[in-house]
């Protein structure tokens, strides 16, 4: 940029102007030669300044130093660039990896927190089907009774065993607990399977239910 | 440039042509860079100084600013502990649960709005009948009490008010369900306390429910351990803060660095109780049939583990529903044998029979002569059957329950040493069980004792203590006269599942183990059942073990007369099993049974708690069976 201002002589730097008297002393031979005509001091300054120019433009043209300067930089902006595309787009790749992974991972919370509500509920129904209360229930709607007072045997040291207590049999359970278990599934099942048209399914399924079959007149009767 | 005018001669001097020119456009360059360069050094310049204004001075409350726009606090419940038996079976567990509310009058606003925009939309009456049939077919007609029937849930949403609760204790999936159709329904989250036994052990381990009042909202208990135990049991609320849309706390803007966790939620820690719950059963059914059988007001019965103190059941014959302990009355929240004071009568004979062992004052099979009555200062006792001048061995005095005997011993005993007994075996202090509502009951004071104080106090009158101190007597005397005070908690769980025991109450030497055996022994004959020389509990008995124990009867004082009652007892047993190599202890108080065969004596149930016992836990049969005492010669 601030070459041809120079040239241009309105440069105030102060190379050029100590240059001008050598200059103009050196081209003032050739001048004389190739022109017979005395110049005027202008003209001969003007030429002079020629000079320099074309000097300045060869002298700027055939530097072997500013030679090969544009043709070492393409390369490296090439370079610079690629880099920082590359760069870039590595940016943009890994963030929309991350936002990717983020919102996977938001998925997967969410679904540990499903899975641990659903364990959560599991646990729940273990733990009501665990309680005794359930048990009883169940051991009873079985037709199971608690043991009571059972009697002990004790084998002796020679053998023979004693027995404590006297054994005997347990009560069959109260009137209470077999009208309450009756009425629940071993009744019902029974009329609907009979009474609606039953499929070929649960025709295979009566034999084993007929034992049942047989209790629930009774236990209404009694 | 130079190019075309080389070689040929100028016709003009350059410098008129180029001079003038190029002055007047580098001074007006120059003007324009100046220009252009202060414009864009002092751009920036300012720049710079926003930059600094921004990043330095007011970066704090800008960012504040952002923080407040984008930043949603988020709480992060804490789980509640639960309660545990010995085995690790749940009695009391919490399990997360959502709210569902809506903003009625904000939801009909904005109906309105995007209907002026839309008015294909419906009117909003349509909508919220849309939200309460959406509901209906997600949760059913009813939840846990509440229902949630198309009707009900469509009027709430068109109540005119800023806010409505639509249905509580919602399962969390279902709620999430819900509110994917309708996102203008909102959802909060809840614990349910889930007792898995219902009733069973109510009184102990109480219960808790979900606290609004409470800052921050929460489970918290209201009765029982639950209650006591809350501290521990309900952990510490945790903080998160996530970036949320503005205008739109629902929408998380996901990214790593956009959800802090401030401050982790610390689980509440679960508590290992000494319960053991299928003898809790076994005895709680026990007990509410013999409460009925005998007819008495009210029963209790209390297994302890003779060598630890461990509470392994407890059992009152009222217990409430957990999940609707509002509906409970005073005496189903009661737990009797830790809060109801009794007067022990004839089972608390056994502190002056250590007594007079551990003196030496007499033996087991030391005969004496026994009146039919005694004088004690101004009162005169009598034996529970008339009789005059009688030889009993000193077992005989216990085994058939004599006052008179048992009041010469004690004589023979003195009244310091007795009363220093009394406060041994642990009675007139808190066990400090760990259980709620314990009552110390009531000892006088040695200070104060009258002279009948003494005649009174051997015989288990005059004295009042609660279920668990007495059966806490005989746990001394099973665990060879160290006294374990009795405890409740065994452990504490963190959620890691640590455990860390309980510290062992220290244990108080009430007499020497070889005393502790000869009471053992004596309190055999109780339960005996010979020609001529049965005990007076010898139901109690269970064979193929030795039996140790105590039958009571003690007069309740008439609240009409301020007497001693002659029809309203406290029916009371205390036992050992099995006495040779002690286990257990059982203790049973009836409060005023009538009217049956099973009112005069608590040795039956013993009996079936005994037998229930040492199936229950492969109690082996004693390696003897106890001899024939001489109980009356």
């Amino acid at each position: 940029m601030t070459a041809p201002a120079r040239s241009g002589g309105t440069s105030p730097s102060p190379r050029p102007r100590p240059d001008k008297p050598r200059e103009r002393a050196l081209k003032a031979v050739p001048a004389t030669e190739g022109a017979p005509r005395s110049r005027s001091a202008a003209t001969e300054r003007a030429y002079a300044r020629r000079a320099q120019r074309t000097q300045n433009l060869r002298g700027s043209a055939s530097t072997p130093q500013r030679q090969p300067s544009p043709v070492s930089k393409a390369p490296f902006v090439v370079m610079v660039m690629v880099v920082l595309i590359v760069g870039l787009a590595a940016i943009m790749w890994l963030s929309t990896q991350a936002a990717a992974d983020s919102y996977k991972l938001q998925e997967a919370h969410n679904q540990a927190t499903q899975l641990s509500l659903r364990v959560e509920q599991l646990r729940q129904e273990v733990a009501l089907a665990e309680s005794p209360t359930k048990l009883a229930e169940a051991a009873a709607r079985l037709g199971l009774v608690l043991a009571g007072d059972p009697a002990k045997l004790k084998q002796l040291p020679d053998g023979s065993v004693q027995v404590y207590g006297k054994p005997s049999a347990v009560e069959a359970p109260a009137p209470p607990p077999p009208a309450s278990t009756a009425p629940s599934p071993p009744p019902s099942a029974p009329p609907t399977s009979q009474s609606a048209a039953p499929p070929a399914g649960e025709q295979q399924q009566q034999p084993p239910a007929d034992p049942q079959n047989q209790q629930p007149p009774v236990s209404p009767g009694g | 440039m130079p190019g075309p005018s080389s070689g040929r001669q100028a016709r003009r001097p350059l410098s008129v042509r180029a001079t003038r020119p190029a002055k007047r456009r580098g001074a007006n360059a120059r003007v324009r860079l100046t220009v252009g360069r202060l414009l864009l050094v002092s751009a920036l310049l300012l720049a710079g100084i926003k930059l600094v204004q921004v990043q330095g001075f007011e970066a704090e409350a800008l960012s504040l600013k952002a923080e407040q726009q984008r930043a949603t606090p988020i709480r992060i419940p804490a789980e509640r502990g639960a309660i545990l038996d010995r085995n690790g079976n749940q009695l009391a567990f919490s399990i997360a649960a959502k709210q569902l509310y809506v903003v009625p009058q904000l939801m009909r606003k904005n109906w309105a709005d995007a209907l002026a925009k839309d008015p294909r939309i419906g009117s909003f009456e349509d909508h919220a009948k849309a939200i309460g049939t959406a509901i209906e077919q997600v949760l059913g007609k009813e939840v846990d009490g509440q229902k949630t029937d198309e009707k009900t849930m469509t009027d709430k949403i068109l109540t005119d008010t800023t806010y409505i609760e639509l249905v509580d204790n919602v399962d969390p999936t279902k709620a999430a369900a819900v509110r994917k159709q309708f996102s203008e329904i909102g959802a909060e989250n809840r614990a349910v306390r889930v007792y898995p036994n219902g009733k069973l052990a109510s009184n102990i381990v109480g219960a808790a429910n979900w606290r609004k009042d409470m800052q921050p909202a929460a489970t918290h208990g209201l009765l029982g351990l639950e209650s006591s135990q809350d501290n521990l049991l309900a952990g510490n609320e945790g903080r998160r803060v996530v970036d949320t849309m503005q205008g739109n706390d629902a929408v998380v803007i996901p990214g790593p660095d956009r959800d802090r966790e401030l401050e982790p939620a610390t689980p509440g820690k679960s508590l290992e109780l000494t319960l053991d719950i299928d003898t809790q059963y076994v005895l709680q059914n026990m007990v509410t049939d013999y409460t009925a059988k005998s007819g008495a007001k009210s029963g209790s019965a209390v297994v302890l583990d003779s060598k630890t103190g461990e509470i392994l059941a407890m059992a009152n014959d009222k217990t409430f529903d957990p999940r609707d302990f509002g509906k409970a009355t005073e005496d189903e929240k009661r737990n009797n044998a830790v809060s109801s004071l009794f007067e022990p009568g004839s089972v608390n004979k056994i502190i002056t029979a250590a007594g007079a062992i551990e003196n030496g004052l007499f033996q087991p099979d030391e005969v004496i002569t026994v009146p039919g009555s005694i004088q004690v200062a101004d009162r005169k006792i009598n034996d529970a059957w008339v009789h005059g001048d009688l030889d009993m061995t000193f077992t005989g005095v216990f085994a058939k329950s004599s006052n008179v005997g048992t009041l010469m011993a004690a004589q023979k005993l003195g009244e310091d040493k007795y009363a220093e007994l009394l406060r041994k075996f642990g009675l007139g202090k808190r066990t400090n069980s760990g259980l709620t509502g314990e009552e110390a009951g009531l000892v006088p004071p040695r200070n104060q004792w009258s002279g009948s104080t003494f005649g009174n106090l051997p015989i288990g009158q005059g004295l009042s203590m609660t279920l668990l101190q007495m059966t806490g007597m005989y746990q001394a005397i099973a665990n060879n006269g160290l006294r374990i005070p009795p405890r409740i908690i065994r452990a504490e769980v963190d959620d890691n599942g640590a455990r860390k025991e309980t510290e062992r109450p220290e244990g108080v030497r009430v007499v020497s183990p070889e005393t502790a055996k000869t009471v053992r022994d004596m309190f055999r004959g109780v339960v005996q059942d010979a020609p001529g020389q049965t005990g007076t509990g010898k139901a109690a008995a269970l064979s193929g073990y030795q039996i140790a124990g105590k039958t009571g009867t003690a007069q309740q004082i008439d609240k009409d007369s301020g007497r001693y009652s002659n029809s309203l007892y406290w029916i009371t047993f205390a036992g050992i099993l099995p006495a040779d190599n002690p286990r257990y202890v059982v203790g049973i108080m009836l409060d005023g049974p009538t009217g049956t065969p099973f009112s005069g004596s608590a040795a039956p149930l013993f009996h079936d708690i005994a037998s229930y016992l040492s199936q229950r836990y492969q109690v082996p049969l004693s390696a003897e069976q106890s001899p024939v005492l001489t109980l009356t010669p």
